[in-house]
């Protein structure tokens, strides 16, 4: 199969039932749903697990998935739902089913130059380590954002939520890390 | 080992595959799924038309939604006199409808206040649409006769409302002190006008004239507060 083909011309292949472009998927993407859900699920233990999951789910709903769309916002919105459930399920951390940042478009600056350079200068894995302490909602945008280098576009789909809230998680959970790296 | 564990994960789906015990569920699942939710949010969405207009159709056949305009007291029974059990319902069926549109990207990529505003407008003008059309008259004239299930009672209420202050009816003679109507219950009523009554100016009653008449019922005389033509 030609290594070329690009994600959405894969997942045509597997809507018309070729279960090798699936696997070829399958390796493109493993290690990106791995790195997320580690930084995103951090302490939990059921994380291959879950990753899985969201391999099996993608195939049983491929059928939904519109080629015209980018595969990748269409495999981290089922990611993030897989994680959110785990999230759930483990009953650790509280996630809430109304978002009062949905509510209104809170302006909010696309970048902070100054907190961006703060948060570079950071040693990846202490960051990591920081990072978990953050509510799960500031600490999925942070790390779609600066992990996944997904655009604010993008994680808005991935989360479901307006772009301008993607801003906003974003803002604040910068805010909340700097604050925690200082502080340590 | 890593390589291993990766050719066990992705092994392990491809043989459920191959022995067809993780299968994709077909186009049509997914076409039913869609169909379904446009058209639960269409029912939904004339359902709330039905219910706010029936709202305001009752309100203006009970002559309720011309209070306001008698001042402070009038407005204080306006909001005494509102059908809160079917605001709470059409209220209901408002979340519900924002929870099921909000599936679709043209409302999750705007923050929630705007598209449930937008929601709430589109049910205000549907619901202003259709109490403008003959629907509810003729309803309500069928009600008591064909029993109509659920809406029958809400419309036999709206026939005869038991509103304490509240008057609506056909002025039948004008009095030295007023004039008498025949209220929806063919009874007739004596109305008496004083120089406080509330009356816009300029306008004069005639026999055969639809008014509203706010003001405590003693027996069959009612002391207008305020009174109010109807517009046919």
């Amino acid at each position: 199969m030609d290594p070329l083909r690009t994600d959405e011309e894969l997942a045509l292949d597997v809507q018309q039932g070729n279960s090798e472009a699936f696997s070829m998927l399958f390796n493109r993407y493993e290690q990106k749903m791995l790195r997320y859900g580690k930084r995103f699920l951090y302490t939990y233990e059921d994380l291959e697990d879950a990753v899985q999951e969201v391999f099996i789910k993608a195939y049983k709903n491929v059928q939904s998935f519109n080629t015209t769309k980018k595969f990748s916002t269409w495999l981290y919105r089922i990611a993030h739902n897989t994680f959110i459930n785990v999230i759930k399920k483990n009953g650790r951390e509280p996630v809430s089913f109304f978002d009062f940042d949905t509510l209104v478009k809170i302006p909010s600056k696309t970048t902070d130059t100054l907190e961006d350079d703060f948060l570079k200068a950071q040693d990846s894995e202490s960051l990591a380590g920081i990072m978990k302490k953050l509510s799960p909602k500031y600490r999925e945008a942070l790390v779609l954002f600066y992990f996944e280098e997904l655009e604010y576009k993008e994680i808005a789909e991935v989360l479901k939520i307006p772009t301008s809230t993607v801003g906003v998680r974003i803002t604040r959970g910068r805010a909340m890390l700097k604050k925690m790296i200082s502080n340590t | 080992m890593q390589e291993e564990h990766k050719k066990t994960n992705i092994d392990h789906i491809l043989e459920s595959i191959k022995k067809g015990e993780l299968k994709m569920r077909p186009k049509w699942h997914f076409v039913l799924k869609t169909v379904l939710l446009i058209l639960g949010s269409v029912i939904l969405a004339l359902s709330i038309f039905y219910l706010v207009s029936l709202i305001i159709f009752g309100l203006r056949e009970t002559g309720v939604i011309f209070t306001p305009g008698f001042g402070v007291r009038g407005t204080i029974l306006f909001l005494r006199s509102l059908p809160w059990l079917l605001i709470l319902l059409v209220g209901i069926f408002l979340i519900i409808l924002e929870i099921l549109v909000r599936s679709y990207s043209f409302t999750y990529k705007t923050p929630l206040i705007y598209s449930a505003a937008v929601i709430v407008l589109i049910a205000c003008i549907g619901g202003w649409v259709v109490a403008r059309t003959p629907l509810h008259a003729v309803i309500m004239r069928r009600a008591p006769d064909f029993n109509i299930p659920f809406v029958g009672g809400g419309y036999r209420d709206i026939q005869h409302p038991m509103f304490k202050d509240v008057h609506v009816g056909k002025i039948m003679i004008i009095t030295p002190k007023g004039f008498n109507i025949q209220d929806p219950r063919n009874e007739i009523l004596m109305v008496i006008i004083t120089p406080q009554t509330k009356i816009m100016r300029g306008i004069e009653f005639r026999t055969g004239d639809h008014v509203m008449i706010m003001g405590p019922r003693f027996e069959s005389t009612i002391e207008a507060f305020g009174v109010r033509k109807i517009p046919e």
